[in-house]
């Protein structure tokens, strides 16, 4: 068919976005890098500088902002046909909250400088945390309450954030916990690629296994129930998708808000509002979106480096009044 | 096959709004659920497809429980149509329709064949393949309303539920919908569809179901059901009996371009 065709094309171009940001996100920084220098660091396990610096620095960073990228996007689309809301995000469940609120505390209680691998860890625990009672809160309830549990378990992260920015009497700890809040995936290595990959995989195998169930499910609960969908089972894999994924990016980036918002909004209109559809192609576009806001970091920023999240949410803010506005004029109030 | 309610009571909250109700519907056969509003026909639909849990009682097809069916299966064998006219998404009108399908269709992959031809045929039943390729937002709610009657009808399952199918329709549509269920009846689905229009339940309909407070007053052939006791007694309304002068009154009865 006709709109199929559309897809693949969309997928293909989106994917060779990736491909192309993923090559430049190696080559980019403060060191000059050739792509000679990359074939060279792959053929040989030679100790040069340049090739140092790209498997050490520029390849986990790269790697970390394709899977971050393609989690946030991927997630926010898968949320969003879930709750039939495309003002939903991933954060709305409070998954990133409650792995920042880990991440905070692994640095607040001093554990991380004694041992660096408890920050991730702790993070992907509060999000685990944050899914447990996200079921046991709204495991059967209607959509509804399962957003008032995330905004209710959100708000509490938030506060316990603050509570331990508060108390902290080392302002050293202080300023990490701020800089690390911000989002970034600068100076991460591969043991945090190999410590999120497991979790980001295992994710997106629970979103993407929820895929047809959401299209059903634009014709509302009942509908999808009477043609065979397993409701309950349906939310089970999207919440736990999504906090497994998002919880274990935010463990190794801090928070990277407006990508799981923004991406499945611009590209919905281009897969037909096929909300299954929207899955891959918000995948692509996500890990496109963070590749190239990365670079955008580097170029920009001299002296002090701005931070991802920040560049990001300065991106998705301005965005999101816009779609306010458009909201408003669609609705006429 | 035969799709037997016994003894069914649904609750909610405190209230109980299916008390004990037992029915049956059979292949080919056309059957109205009518009865005042709350009289609890939407909910007993509801329990029917397994959207609301009965605090007692049974839902068997063929002699076998609702529940021992896989969804698919049951799926596959009950079609049903909310009251509730909800699309999100401003999917395509085939692509909603199609959704009908999905208990056919498995992984990613072109729809076969034979769903497109299903979604043919219930594109056209409705008279929407002229709008098939608009979006579904774009429509009128009685547009919207016969779209979402094709994606029950695309199912092709061997019984079909369909609640106030003629509510927001032109007079034109509610007699082209009620020549479809009749349609599909003579082709052997059994169909139970929740009426208000009292004569049109009394024109198409094989039986008739008349439901008050969770309960079945009256069941049995129109002209039996639909008498002055029930009107006045269930509905609170006296027929009419003779024309009442300087009121206008139009009781469209068949399409144009029809002869029978």
């Amino acid at each position: 068919m006709d709109d199929r065709k559309h897809y693949y094309f969309l997928i293909a171009i989106l994917a060779f976005l990736v491909a192309i940001f993923f090559t430049f996100s190696v080559l980019v920084g403060t060191t000059g890098t050739s792509l000679s220098d990359i074939l060279t660091t792959f053929g040989q396990n030679d100790s040069e500088i340049s090739s140092l610096i790209i498997r050490e620095i520029r390849l986990p960073r790269a790697i970390l902002g394709l899977l971050i990228g393609a989690t946030l996007g991927l997630a926010g689309a898968t949320l969003q046909g879930y709750l039939r809301n495309p003002l939903a995000e991933p954060g709305v469940i409070g998954v990133s909250t409650a792995a920042a609120l880990g991440a905070v505390l692994a640095i607040y209680t001093g554990l991380s400088l004694v041992v660096p691998l408890a920050l991730p860890l702790m993070a992907i625990g509060g999000s685990l945390i944050a899914v447990l009672l996200l079921q046991t809160l709204a495991g059967s309830g209607s959509v509804l309450t399962l957003i008032l549990a995330g905004v209710a378990i959100s708000s509490l992260c938030g506060a316990l954030t603050s509570l331990a920015l508060n108390l902290s009497d080392n302002p050293f700890a202080s300023l990490e916990i701020v800089f690390w809040l911000l989002g970034s995936i600068t100076d991460r290595s591969m043991v945090h690629v190999w410590l999120a990959t497991p979790f980001i995989l295992t994710g997106w195998l629970l979103l993407i296994a929820s895929a047809r169930a959401l299209d059903v499910l634009s014709l509302g609960e009942e509908v999808a129930l009477s043609l065979g969908v397993n409701v309950k089972q349906t939310r089970l894999l999207v919440v736990s998708g999504t906090a497994i994924s998002v919880g274990a990016c935010t463990a190794v980036s801090g928070v990277i808000g407006f990508i799981g918002l923004v991406v499945p909004h611009l590209l919905r209109p281009l897969v037909g509002h096929h909300p299954s559809r929207l899955l891959l192609a918000s995948a692509l576009a996500g890990a496109s979106l963070l590749l190239f806001a990365d670079i955008l970091v580097r170029i920009v920023s001299s002296s002090t480096e701005l931070k991802l999240g920040v560049v990001t949410a300065l991106i998705g803010g301005p965005f999101f009044l816009f779609l306010i506005l458009r909201l408003k004029v669609y609705y006429g109030t | 096959m035969r799709l037997e309610v016994s003894n069914i009571t649904v609750q909610a909250h405190e209230y109980t709004i299916v008390n004990d109700l037992s029915m049956m519907l059979d292949q080919g056969e056309l059957v109205g659920l009518i009865g005042p509003n709350g009289a609890g026909k939407s909910t007993l639909l509801k329990t029917i497809v397994g959207a609301k849990k009965p605090s007692s009682g049974q839902v068997m097809i063929d002699g076998i429980p609702l529940e021992r069916l896989s969804a698919i299966e049951r799926a596959r064998k009950l079609s049903y149509l909310p009251q509730e006219r909800y699309v999100e998404w401003q999917l395509p009108v085939r692509a909603v329709v199609m959704l009908g399908r999905f208990p056919y269709r498995q992984g990613f992959g072109p729809p076969t064949p034979d769903c497109e031809v299903a979604v043919d045929h219930a594109l056209d039943a409705v008279d929407a393949t002229p709008f098939a390729l608009r979006s579904i937002t774009s429509l009128s709610g009685g547009e919207r309303a016969r779209v979402l009657l094709a994606r029950a009808l695309a199912v092709e399952a061997p019984l079909l539920l369909v609640d106030e199918p003629i509510a927001e329709l032109d007079p034109y549509h509610q007699i082209h919908v009620m020549e479809i269920l009749r349609n599909r009846a003579n082709e052997g689905t059994g169909v139970l569809a929740v009426l208000h229009d009292l004569t049109m339940a009394a024109r198409f309909m094989d039986r008739l179901i008349l439901m008050n407070c969770g309960g079945v007053v009256s069941t049995g052939k129109p002209t039996e059901v639909i008498n002055r006791a029930n009107l006045e007694n269930v509905y609170r309304v006296s027929p009419l009996n003779q024309p009442v002068s300087h009121k206008a009154l139009a009781s469209p009865w068949q399409k144009m371009g029809q002869n029978n």
